[in-house]
């Protein structure tokens, strides 16, 4: 019961600041002196951006302890957090790109930052194939772990190969979304929407939770009937 | 000016993209409690 | 019999498994020679255009190789129940990880010095004085690909579509390796020394030691039945 309140809180206070979010950002926060209104996208692109790391932060941590301790609560978050993750990795994609279009002119560019997150995409992405790939359940828990180990310590070697590659090939260059400077009222306005959507993630997170568990006790029934 | 076409339609993809995702988290959590609920009927 | 006495012999007994039948390396170079032709093909008679894509396509071939390679370093003990026997091993599971890394470095490794001495002929590249330092590149690169492909090869023999899964768990994770050891083939064919990209050679060194440690403390997880 106490579980489902603070589920219901969670919704809640999500609900408020997302709402928050959204007229800060549409409405109150002042247009970009280099780029105009469209730097309104800042305030979906870079919190979705947030919350996929920390989504998968939180698969690391919460996989080492898995492994550690052998809880299967351990495993049910990171597993949740992995799935929220990959959905908020693709939208940040997809927000990035619609983003690129205007201001740098093309969908999409090989820059450092785009480049990791799709290939961070692909590594989440086949963390839950090989989920769902796995017949035995705690088997499959743990290759999953280890993939989730394994996928995090690699972003920031990814990351600065990628960035070393492409000072190497001279791409056109872009004009970094974030390199303009941010005035007070657009960083207020960031700062609530990165708050609003780390709500959003954690409420994401305690209803797939939910969803797991659910499952689990399905498996225990089916086991004892 | 302004590009107000890529704002929206960037907010929308958003708004989709989170909004799909929670109403299947939800839709597979009913269906689950659905199935909970007949096993605890058959017992009784 | 300490970690390393226990890690040889694994190695040693693939090494005379090999030395028997010799089905992994004939496989592998004829895989290569194959991969060259086809390097051929795909880029045309003009030799300046095969010159600048060489670093990237042999490593294509390599990954590609070492897929294979990977598949087969637990294929072997797969049938006739062999891995069964190898977890009797004493000890931690971590010396099998190390024996088996071992093993795939060599026979990769062996492999990528014949592809080198063939490419050398087949497009006629003088690599006498570079072939030294293309291996350090090679094996820097090979230990890293070994690193991640053991891990994942292990858990295939419990993962439906496995040969579609493979790729698709190590390649995204391979990435950084990738492009080092392209970067730094491509400067060593081209007459440079890998002295010059000392940062590229570091990235490959950590990427390494990372996921040896990684792979050697979560082997246990994966070979638990």
């Amino acid at each position: 019961m106490t579980f489902a309140r603070v589920r219901s809180i969670l919704g809640i206070l999500t609900l408020v600041g997302l709402t928050a979010g959204l007229y800060l950002g549409l409405i109150w926060a002042p247009p970009d002196a280099y780029q105009g209104q469209v730097q309104r996208i800042m305030y979906v692109h870079v919190p979705t951006a947030w919350v996929a790391y920390l989504a998968f932060l939180v698969v690391f941590i919460f996989s080492i302890l898995y492994l550690w301790r052998g809880s299967e609560t351990f495993d049910q978050v990171a597993y949740a957090s992995a799935e929220v993750g990959v959905v908020f990795t693709g939208l940040t994609i997809l927000a990035g790109s619609i983003w690129g279009k205007p201001t740098w002119g093309v969908w999409w560019t090989w820059d450092a930052r785009l480049t990791t997150t799709a290939i961070l995409f692909l590594i989440y992405v086949g963390y839950l194939m090989l989920r769902s790939f796995v017949e035995d359940r705690s088997r499959g828990a743990r290759y999953a772990a280890v993939l989730g180990i394994v996928g995090f310590l690699d972003i920031p070697i990814v990351h600065k190969s990628v960035e070393w590659w492409r000072t190497l090939h001279q791409a056109p260059s872009v004009m970094r979304p974030e390199g303009a400077t941010v005035a007070p009222p657009m960083l207020f306005t960031l700062l609530v929407s990165v708050a609003a959507f780390t709500l959003l993630y954690l409420y994401l997170l305690s209803q797939r939770l939910h969803l797991e568990r659910l499952d689990a006790e399905i498996l225990e029934r089916s086991r004892e009937g | 000016m302004g590009h107000w076409n890529y704002i929206a339609a960037a907010y929308l993809v958003a708004a989709v993209t989170l909004g799909g995702y929670w109403l299947s988290v939800r839709r597979r959590i009913r269906r689950r409690e659905d199935a909970i609920r007949m096993a605890v009927g058959d017992k009784r | 019999m300490n970690l390393f006495q226990r890690a040889w012999t694994v190695l040693w007994k693939d090494l005379r498994i090999e030395g028997r039948n010799r089905e992994g390396l004939n496989t592998l170079i004829f895989f290569s020679a194959i991969l060259l032709f086809l390097f051929h093909f795909a880029l045309g008679p003009d030799r300046t255009q095969s010159g600048a894509a060489a670093g990237g396509l042999l490593w294509l071939g390599f990954i590609l190789m070492g897929l294979f390679a990977m598949a087969r370093t637990f294929q072997v003990e797969r049938e006739e129940e062999c891995l069964e026997g190898l977890r009797l091993l004493p000890g931690d599971p971590g010396a099998i990880y190390l024996g088996k890394v071992l093993w795939a470095t060599a026979l990769l490794g062996f492999a990528e010095l014949v592809t080198f001495l063939l490419f050398g002929v087949l497009f006629s590249v003088d690599l006498w004085t570079k072939l030294l330092s293309l291996m350090v590149v090679a094996l820097l690169g090979t230990v890293g690909i070994s690193a991640v492909g053991v891990l994942f090869a292990a858990m295939a023999a419990h993962l439906r579509a496995r040969e579609a899964m493979l790729p698709l768990l190590f390649f995204p994770l391979l990435i950084p390796v990738l492009l080092a050891a392209i970067q730094l083939t491509q400067v060593i064919l081209q007459g440079g020394s890998i002295f010059g990209e000392g940062h590229w050679v570091r990235l490959l060194a950590v990427f390494d030691t990372i996921f040896l440690v990684v792979g050697f403390l979560t082997f246990t997880f994966v070979l638990e039945e």
